[in-house]
């Protein structure tokens, strides 16, 4: 897996689209720039499109983060919906963009794996205390998910120790209860305990049967207080019928001694209702004489309606008479009711003895002998009444105190109940502590195991690292672990000049501390997976000397052939300046360099060139720019001298500035080695195609003296100097190029691994001796 | 296979030992530990299994 391309739109510096393409054979991408220029505007893109937006890069080390800033300024109108990531690998085509709150990433199938570092986080690992040090590498070993259950299996136990604790208030709270009743009800039984065991183990049954018993005898007893109010309106209404009775017999009696026989007019009624039956009558049914229909009809009319008041008293006494009889009826069956209810009283009372069932017996005798005598019933009801009124009322106490007993038993019980329910969960819970407690340590043991193991395995690797890093120098020897005691606290130990497990952050240097956390990183990042992995640098170096800036330039480019593409950011010149002047190789990476950022041109990047690729450059343009020209051959005669004067001890005079002339530099070299300076230049084939007298081509140069006259200053012996003069110079300035830089990489000669000459890593010259 | 279910793996085998849950509540279970899913309800109900669990055996 390599990165191809990378375009970036409306993120953060992208105020204009960026596009960035990688050679494919490359798998490292160096990009170059100023601070402020764009570099952790392009790491944090790739970021956030690797880790599918979980992950902003850079922004994470701020301490507010809001998604509104990873937009650009160029718009005012752009909204983070428009925001364009997408990254092109020699396999996939990776496009994250925002939903307005959310990055994601379309497609997560074989997307590569990510490790970045910066800076900050390598700085964290070393200097922070231990508690915060393994979070900087907890996403290498990856066991983060694995981590929230200790967490949730701690509010688990939480859980159980507040439960046990409102358990042990509830037992307090009911016991205070239980005691306050025991005292209540006379300290009995010498403890409250032995009390409520007793009392709970009194059957209630009796003491319930006799409470619904006297509800049923009260309830009887309203009923037939009922009954009774019925008997007496009955008994009135019959009163009150037989005084009008007897009223209307008078009248009745004085008209029929005015008007004769009494039942003349039902005789009446019975002989018009005759007569209007039948349509026509010629003559009397009884005396058989001759009548006139009509004069029939309206002379029994006229005699029945001037007896009308005798007929209506007559009808009155019929209904009175009926009525009577109807509350006789009803009183007959009330006091029937009446003498069942008693009865069913009694049975009750006779049952519990609670009261004298004496008065319940002459009740039912009496209603018996005055079944027919309303004012003996009357007499009797209000005697009997007072009586068991008496009775009755001491039933109501007596079903209070029942009530009283029973609730309080139920009381008892219920506060028993959860006391003895809370002691019973506290069991369970005790239990449940004891298991969870055990379950959290064999977690957290697990993985502790785990990450020290992870941890182990990388500590040689680490050594290798750190060893390529600083060789020769009694330091290393590193061991990481968490500490026992701890749940997520990292220890760093390592030796320093023969002194084992002390704390570098102690003892180290800086610069020793950031390549110490680099290799650290570096050989976590290679221990799962580094083939589908980009490893992000985000301008981790900048402390280092030269000799260790070369090895750690070196050991970057040995381990990024592991990682499926490695991303390094800086701004670090003399970083730059190895690969601008030869000392590293860099025909296998992507050198780019940032140009100045401005919010009208956003992101802009040129490829880097080295100080050969821009005389070239020189000579190519339109026109012939001798001043520039003869200038950059000046520095890359400058540059070449001082590394050759520097590999074979020139003697160079001694001064506060160490920068040197080219007439300064030429004069360190010493005539015996002049002799035996030469450089063999070989194809990519291994055969050599040519072979530079290095000594005598140096002593070329000090006949000319354009560098000063063309070059440097304004002169008129300048203007003096042909063109020929010039292309001479440029001619043997490319000359000692080719005796010394690899046309290919840019390097100088710098490994002496053939024991006889130095040589670039392309092997494409061999320059002798090997030392003076 | 990633590291947080690899110590999944191992935490469930050492915590419920010979337990009678399927090989099929197990998986889902290593699962359910490896992503971080288990709230502190569903440990207490896997501790009342082990305990319901012991208590067999003892009495075994």
């Amino acid at each position: 897996m390599k990165l191809k391309k990378i375009t970036i739109d409306k993120f953060r510096g992208a105020t204009q689209p960026f596009e960035l393409e990688l050679s494919e054979s490359k798998n490292v991408t160096m990009i170059f720039g100023e601070n402020g220029c764009g570099k952790s505007t392009l790491s944090d893109a790739l970021i956030t499109c690797l880790s599918n937006g979980s992950d902003y890069g850079s922004l994470n080390d701020k301490s507010i983060l809001h998604k509104e800033k990873l937009l650009s300024l160029a718009s005012t109108t752009s909204t983070l919906s428009d925001i364009l990531i997408s990254i092109e690998t020699d396999t996939h085509t990776y496009l994250t963009t925002c939903d307005g709150k959310v990055f994601t990433t379309d497609q997560l199938e074989d997307l590569p794996k990510l490790n970045d570092l910066r800076r900050s986080q390598i700085d964290k690992l070393i200097n922070a205390k231990p508690a915060e040090r393994y979070a900087e590498i907890s996403h290498f070993i990856d066991v983060d998910d694995y981590l929230k259950n200790e967490v949730t299996l701690t509010q688990a136990i939480k859980l159980i120790v507040d439960d046990n604790r409102a358990k042990l208030d509830t037992i307090e709270k009911e016991e205070a209860v239980l005691e306050k009743d025991w005292i209540d009800t006379g300290s009995q039984d010498g403890s409250w305990r032995v009390w409520i065991k007793r009392v709970l183990g009194k059957n209630l049954s009796d003491s319930k049967k006799l409470l619904q018993d006297h509800k049923e005898i009260n309830s009887t007893w309203l009923n037939i207080k009922n009954q009774n109010v019925v008997i007496q309106n009955q008994i009135k209404i019959i009163n009150d019928n037989k005084v009008t009775l007897e009223k209307n017999k008078i009248d009745i009696d004085k008209i029929i001694q005015e008007e004769g026989q009494s039942n003349l007019v039902s005789a009446l009624d019975a002989a018009l209702t005759f007569v209007n039956k039948i349509s026509k009558i010629e003559e009397c049914p009884i005396c058989s004489q001759k009548v006139d229909h009509d004069a029939l009809k309206k002379s029994l009319s006229d005699r029945i309606a001037s007896m009308k008041t005798l007929k209506e008293l007559l009808s009155s006494q019929k209904k009175l008479q009926t009525s009577s009889k109807s509350s006789q009826d009803i009183i007959t069956d009330r006091l029937l009711n009446i003498q069942n209810s008693i009865k069913s009283i009694k049975i009750l009372v006779d049952s519990h003895a609670s009261i004298e069932s004496k008065a319940l017996d002459a009740y039912i005798d009496s209603i018996n002998k005055a079944k027919n005598n309303r004012e003996l019933y009357s007499a009797i009801y209000q005697s009997i009444s007072q009586k068991l009124k008496e009775d009755f009322e001491s039933l109501s106490q007596k079903e209070k105190e029942l009530n009283s007993e029973i609730e309080q038993h139920e009381l008892i019980k219920n506060s028993f109940e959860a006391h003895k329910a809370s002691e019973e969960k506290i069991l369970l819970n005790d239990a449940r502590l004891l298991k969870l407690n055990w379950s959290l340590d064999l977690m957290t043991s697990i993985r502790k195991e785990f990450i020290d193991n992870q941890l182990n395995s990388i500590t040689d690797e680490v050594d290798r690292l750190y060893s390529e890093m600083h060789p020769g120098e009694e330091i290393g020897n590193l061991s990481l672990f968490l500490q026992p005691k701890k749940r997520n606290s990292l220890d760093v130990k390592a030796k320093f000049y023969g002194h084992d497990d002390i704390s570098p952050q102690a003892l180290y240097s800086e610069s020793h501390i950031d390549t110490l956390g680099l290799c650290i990183m570096i050989a976590l990042a290679k221990k799962d997976d580094p083939g589908r992995t980009v490893l992000i640098l985000d301008d981790v170096l900048t402390s280092v000397d030269d000799e260790h800036l070369k090895r750690f330039v070196t050991l970057i480019h040995e381990e990024a052939r592991h990682f499926g593409h490695v991303f390094l950011t800086s701004h670090y010149q003399p970083w730059k300046h190895l690969y601008k002047y030869g000392h590293e190789d860099k025909s296998k990476m992507n050198f780019i360099e940032l140009k100045p950022w401005s919010l009208e041109t956003g992101i802009q990047y040129l490829n880097s060139k080295t100080i050969i690729d821009e005389l070239e450059a020189l000579l190519n343009l339109g026109h012939y720019d001798r001043q520039s020209i003869v200038a950059k051959c000046g520095v890359i005669i400058e540059h070449i001298l001082n590394f050759l004067s520097k590999k074979y001890r020139g003697k160079v005079p001694y001064q506060d500035v160490q920068s040197f002339t080219i007439g300064t530099l030429i004069d360190s070299f010493g005539k015996n080695v002049r002799k035996v300076l030469r450089s063999e230049i070989y194809d990519s084939e291994g055969m050599k195609i040519d072979e530079i007298d290095l000594g005598n081509l140096i002593q070329e140069f000090t006949k000319y003296s354009t560098r000063n006259t063309v070059g440097a200053h304004y002169n008129e012996y300048g203007l003096l100097v042909g063109d020929t003069e010039v292309s001479d110079f440029v001619s043997l300035t490319k000359r000692l190029i080719k005796a010394t830089i690899c046309i290919q990489s840019g390097e100088l000669p710098v490994i002496r691994k053939s024991g006889s000459y130095w040589e670039p890593k392309s092997g494409s010259i061999r320059l002798y001796p090997l030392s003076a | 296979m990633s590291n947080s279910k690899k110590i999944a793996e191992k935490l469930v085998d050492n915590l419920l030992g010979r337990s009678l849950i399927s090989d099929r509540s197990k998986d889902s279970l290593i699962d359910n530990i490896s992503k971080g899913n288990m709230s502190a309800d569903d440990w207490v109900t896997i501790i009342d299994l082990k305990i319901t669990e012991d208590q067999k055996q003892e009495e075994e």
